[in-house]
């Protein structure tokens, strides 16, 4: 089992976070704090040894300003595949080039346990023909999970028809929604396990709460 | 009698406007609080400076507010413009972020900034010229004839640095705009661009209407108050996809941790 980084998570899906070799979707609007989940996936992978892969579209400083804005300091980094800052570039109109340089990453680090936290996937998803891209995700995900790798992407909720991320959720082993919901006046941000690998479903919504010094996920009651 | 009805009528009008903006106001403020992306809590931010300058307007349009009033109010204004204008610019960072290719929409990541400045300069000189002729004088100030040109020149500079940023300012948020693959902005921005043009026609539709005579003319022009005001508030709603708890499908009861497996082995299928 792979920590996810927020304690409160690795409770919610029984103690020990993401299944060994899986896919974990997360969904949600912009701005909401899907990237504080990688964020801390990958730090956690760090503090463990393990080998970790950030594949964005962003740009290197945007992202680790990002991630000390949530209290994740850079001491430890993984490795890049980004659109600026980093020696393997992130080409969104080039999307084999991307499923290659993630793979090779992979298949360079394949002794050790590996954590790959990617937000391509939206983009991909607008500049590409769906059906192009879900045999694209299915290839990538299955050549990756060969190896000893948990795969973390990110998709905006907004960006495309629902279909579309309906029909991407069938490839991952666990899909998280996050989004905000309006009771009353006020808005709650709440977050969803759909499914996961190996769990029962989990029927209900949590809220959540980003600071800086971590991430705190508890059962929402009305 | 008929002028107390009218009096009445612009006073609804004015009320309902209102209503609209406090009710943005909150959910720009419930957005400032759940959203995480500092770009996007630094929209909310602004957005809620630039309504609480809007409700000042609304409110001084009926209550004559020291120094904000409509015959001289340049202060109220120079709050108004330039909220409008920070309002702009953290809207614009946000199309640049929501762009995945996060393209310098007409340079104003390199631009804007300066831009930004320049007006709040332009801003410190006409304040300087509004100490220097004394608030006392504001009613007139600018708009006589017996105005010295100095006077004339350091306060209008304002309105033409205050337009150039603007135009600039509104170009690269509908370029942006356009830009993005996020539908919820692209809404926003159309959204937001109503209530401008709601604005714009309270601001202008006085003129033709005039021709009805000074009641009908006046009452005809802040209905687009009402207008601007609803799309207000849409445009804050479109700040993120906004969900409702469905009851009595599978999403309730709410889970409990303490109703998970106790143990992993458990939990795993």
């Amino acid at each position: 089992m792979v920590s996810t980084g927020v304690p409160s998570l690795d409770h919610l899906l029984g103690e020990d976070g993401y299944p060994d070799k899986s896919s974990i979707l997360v969904v949600g609007p912009p701005g909401i704090g899907k990237e504080v989940l990688g964020y801390w996936f990958v730090r956690s992978g760090l503090v463990q040894g393990d080998y970790c892969l950030y594949a964005t579209h962003r740009p290197v400083t945007d992202v680790l300003r990002d991630m000390k804005g949530v209290g994740i300091s850079a001491e430890r980094v993984p490795e890049w595949i980004s659109s600026s800052g980093s020696p393997v570039r992130c080409d969104l109109k080039d999307a084999t080039s991307i499923s290659y340089n993630i793979k090779e990453a992979v298949h360079r680090n394949k002794e050790r346990r590996v954590r790959v936290a990617t937000d391509v996937m939206s983009p991909l998803l607008v500049l590409n023909p769906l059906e192009a891209m879900y045999s694209y995700w299915s290839q990538l995900l299955s050549d990756l999970k060969q190896q000893d790798s948990v795969v973390f992407a990110l998709a905006e909720d907004g960006m495309h028809p629902p279909n579309v991320l309906t029909t991407m959720e069938q490839l991952f082993d666990g899909v998280i929604e996050m989004r905000l919901y309006e009771e009353g006046l006020a808005i709650t941000p709440l977050f969803r396990v759909k499914k996961m690998l190996g769990l029962p479903p989990l029927h209900g919504y949590f809220r959540f709460a980003v600071s800086s010094t971590g991430m705190e996920i508890v059962p929402h009651v009305r | 009698m008929s002028v107390d009805y009218v009096d009445a009528a612009e006073a609804a009008i004015v009320l309902v406007a209102s209503v609209f903006v406090v009710f943005a106001l909150y959910r720009a403020i419930e957005f400032r609080r759940v959203l995480v992306g500092s770009v996007y809590k630094n929209r909310a931010t602004w957005t809620i400076v630039f309504l609480l300058a809007i409700l000042f307007f609304f409110v001084d349009a009926q209550g004559d507010l020291p120094y904000l009033s409509s015959d001289g109010g340049v202060p109220g204004w120079m709050v108004i413009t330039v909220s409008l204008v920070l309002f702009v610019d953290s809207n614009i960072r946000v199309t640049q972020e929501t762009d995945f290719f996060h393209r310098d929409t007409l340079r104003w990541r390199v631009l804007g900034r300066p831009a930004v400045i320049a007006m709040l300069c332009s801003l410190a000189v006409t304040l300087l010229v509004i100490v220097a002729v004394g608030f006392s004088n504001l009613a007139t100030w600018g708009l006589t004839s017996t105005s010295p040109a100095w006077v004339d020149v350091g306060g209008f500079q304002y309105f033409l640095v205050l337009g150039v940023v603007l135009a600039y300012g509104a170009a690269s948020l509908i370029t942006a705009g356009r830009r993005t693959q996020d539908r919820t902005m692209k809404r926003f921005v159309g959204m937001l661009g109503l209530s401008l043009l709601g604005f714009v026609l309270f601001f202008t539709t006085w003129i033709p209407l005039a021709y009805f005579g000074n009641d009908a003319s006046d009452i005809g022009s802040e209905l687009f108050l009402i207008v601007a005001g609803y799309y207000l508030y849409k445009s804050v709603m479109s700040f993120s996809p906004v969900g409702r708890v469905v009851v009595g499908t599978e999403t309730v009861p709410p889970a409990s941790v303490s109703d998970l497996p106790s143990s992993p082995a458990a939990a795993r299928v």
